[in-house]
C-alpha cells in the first residue's frame, strides 16, 4: 500500500509542476526545495544527478528555444513563458528520477506484478534488461571505436556508420540468446518475490511536503 | 545407480544457412549419471550440439533426451528437464535481481509460493551469494554471474544439466568454486570445455569432437593417457 501512497505522490507532484501556471515564482523554488528532498533522504550523490541532469538541461534548452523561435514567427514570443518551459522539463524529470529512487527495487517489483498478463510483464522485464545492456554495449563500442581509430576531423563522419553496425549485430546477438532463456527458463507463472516496504521518516516528511505543496496549490489555483 | 540413456543422438547434421556444416553426422550416447566433457577446438560444434540437445536449434537426426524422442510434440516436455548454462551467461538472466531468478528457476519445480522464498536462500546460500540477493545479476562479477545463473538453473531440479564453457573468463579460484559446486550435484551433466582442470575434477567421461562429429569417448581411465585430449585443453 505504502508504495500506492508513493506512486500516486509522484504522479500528482508531476502532474502539478505541469499545470501549475500562477505564483510560479513561489511554487517552482518550492518545488525544487521538495526534489532535493526526495534525493537527499534517498541518498542520490550529488554528481550522479548531476549527470544524469546534462542531458535533459542541453534537451529543454533546445525545446525552449525552440518554443521562442515558433512564439516569434507568430509574434506571440515570450522569453519568460520559453524558460518556465525549460525548468518544468527539468523539474518532471527530477521529480521521476528521484521518485525512482524513492519507490526503489521493491517498488518496481510491486509494480510489475500489477501489470495484469504474463506477455505485457515478460516485455518489462526484457525492456528493463536491454536497457541496462544498451547502456553497457554504448560504453564498449565507444571505446572499441575509440581504440582503432582517431575520433578527429572527417573520422567523425564515419562513426556514427561502426557504432550503429556494432549496436546492431549486439542487439540481434542479445535478442538471439534472451530468446534462447526465455525458451529454456520461463515456466508458467512470472510472479516476481515482493520484499517487505517498511515505511521511514523520510516517507512522512516527503507525503507531508508534497501534500501540503499541492493543497497550496489548489489553493491559489481557487483563489483567482 | 541404473545406467540408462538419458541422452542419445544418432547421424546428427547440421548446416548454418550460411552453408557452412557444424554437425557431420554426429553419434552420441550419455548415461544417467554420466558427468560427460566435450573437448574439441574452436568451431569444432560443441556448443551447436549442446543448442540442439536443448532444442534451440533444428538440425537433422534424431535426438533422444530422458526417453523422449525430440519433436514439436515432446519438444516442451525435453526443455522442462533441461537446465543450460549458456557461454555468455549475462544474457540468460530474466529477473531484474538475483533472488527473483533463482525463483523463477523455482517456478519450474513444484515448490509452495510461500516456501519460494526460503527455497532460493538456501540455493544462493548454497552457491555462495546470498548476499547478492537483491542486487541486479547484471552488475556482479563473473564468477559471482556464473553462480547466480548456476544457482537459477539448478533450482529447477532439471535432470540435465547442458553447461557450454562453464569456466569462460573465470580466475583460478572461482573456477575451482564452480568445479567443487558442480561435483556437489548429482545431476547428469554434459559441457563443453577447453580446460584440462575442469575435465580432470570434474568429468567422468569425455568426448572429443573434431570437424563436427564426434570421434573419440574416453572414460576416465583413459583421460591421461589420451594425447589427442591433451592437445586439445590446457
Amino acid at each position: 500500500m505504502l508504495i500506492v501512497f508513493r506512486f500516486a505522490a509522484i504522479v500528482l507532484f508531476a502532474a502539478a509542476v505541469v499545470l501549475q501556471r500562477e505564483y510560479l515564482y513561489l511554487f517552482l523554488p518550492l518545488s525544487a526545495v521538495v526534489i532535493g528532498a526526495v534525493y537527499y533522504f534517498h541518498g542520490a550523490p550529488f554528481l550522479y544527478v548531476m549527470k544524469r541532469n546534462i542531458f535533459i538541461l542541453s534537451f529543454s534548452i533546445v525545446f525552449a528555444g525552440f518554443s521562442f523561435v515558433s512564439g516569434y514567427i507568430d509574434g506571440i514570443a515570450r522569453l519568460n513563458d520559453s524558460v518556465i518551459l525549460a525548468v518544468k522539463i527539468v523539474f518532471v524529470f527530477n521529480i521521476l528520477l528521484g521518485g525512482m529512487r524513492w519507490i526503489g527495487g521493491s517498488g518496481y517489483l510491486y509494480l510489475l506484478n500489477r501489470v495484469p498478463g504474463i506477455r505485457l510483464r515478460l516485455f518489462f522485464l526484457l525492456l528493463g534488461n536491454n536497457l541496462v545492456r544498451m547502456a553497457r554495449n554504448n560504453r564498449e563500442i565507444v571505446r572499441q571505436i575509440r581504440s582503432r581509430m582517431a575520433v578527429t576531423g572527417r573520422n567523425r563522419l564515419v562513426l556514427a556508420r561502426y557504432y550503429f553496425q556494432n549496436m546492431l549485430f549486439r542487439e540481434l546477438y542479445s535478442m538471439g540468446h534472451s530468446h534462447g532463456a526465455m525458451v529454456l527458463r520461463l515456466g508458467e507463472s512470472l510472479r516476481c518475490y515482493e520484499y517487505p516496504v517498511r515505511s521511514s521518516a523520510a516517507d512522512y516528511i516527503l507525503l507531508f511536503f508534497i501534500t501540503l505543496h499541492l493543497a497550496a496549490g489548489v489553493v491559489m489555483q481557487c483563489a483567482q | 545407480m541404473n545406467s540408462y540413456p538419458v541422452i542419445k543422438i544418432e547421424n546428427l547434421t547440421y548446416t548454418f544457412p550460411d552453408g557452412h556444416a557444424a554437425l557431420r553426422g554426429v553419434n552420441l550416447t550419455v548415461e544417467k549419471g554420466m558427468r560427460m566433457a566435450i573437448a574439441g577446438k574452436n568451431g569444432a560444434g560443441k556448443s551447436t550440439l549442446l543448442l540442439h540437445i536443448a532444442g534451440l536449434l533444428d538440425g537433422d537426426g534424431i535426438i533422444e533426451v530422458a526417453g523422449m524422442r525430440r519433436n514439436r510434440k515432446t519438444i516442451s516436455a525435453i526443455r522442462n528437464r533441461i537446465g543450460f548454462l549458456f557461454s555468455q551467461v549475462e544474457y540468460q538472466f530474466i529477473m531484474p535481481d538475483v533472488l527473483n531468478d533463482v525463483i523463477l528457476g523455482l517456478s519450474k519445480a513444484s515448490c509452495a509460493p510461500d516456501d519460494k522464498y526460503t527455497a532460493a536462500m538456501e540455493w544462493l546460500s548454497r552457491f555462495g551469494i546470498a548476499h547478492h540477493a537483491r542486487r541486479s545479476p547484471l552488475d556482479l562479477s563473473s564468477g559471482e554471474m556464473k553462480r547466480a545463473a548456476l544457482a537459477g538453473i539448478m533450482a529447477g531440479s532439471p535432470d540435465i544439466l547442458l553447461l557450454d564453457e562453464p569456466l569462460n573468463n573465470l580466475d583460478r579460484e572461482n573456477s575451482e568454486v564452480l568445479v567443487n559446486l558442480l561435483r556437489e550435484q548429482e545431476t547428469t551433466m554434459l559441457f563443453s570445455t577447453h580446460r584440462a582442470f575442469m575435465i580432470d575434477t570434474l568429468a567422468t567421461h569425455c568426448a572429443v569432437m573434431e570437424d563436427g562429429c564426434i570421434t573419440t569417448v574416453l572414460t576416465r581411465k583413459e583421460f591421461k593417457k589420451s594425447r589427442v585430449l591433451r592437445d586439445l585443453v590446457f
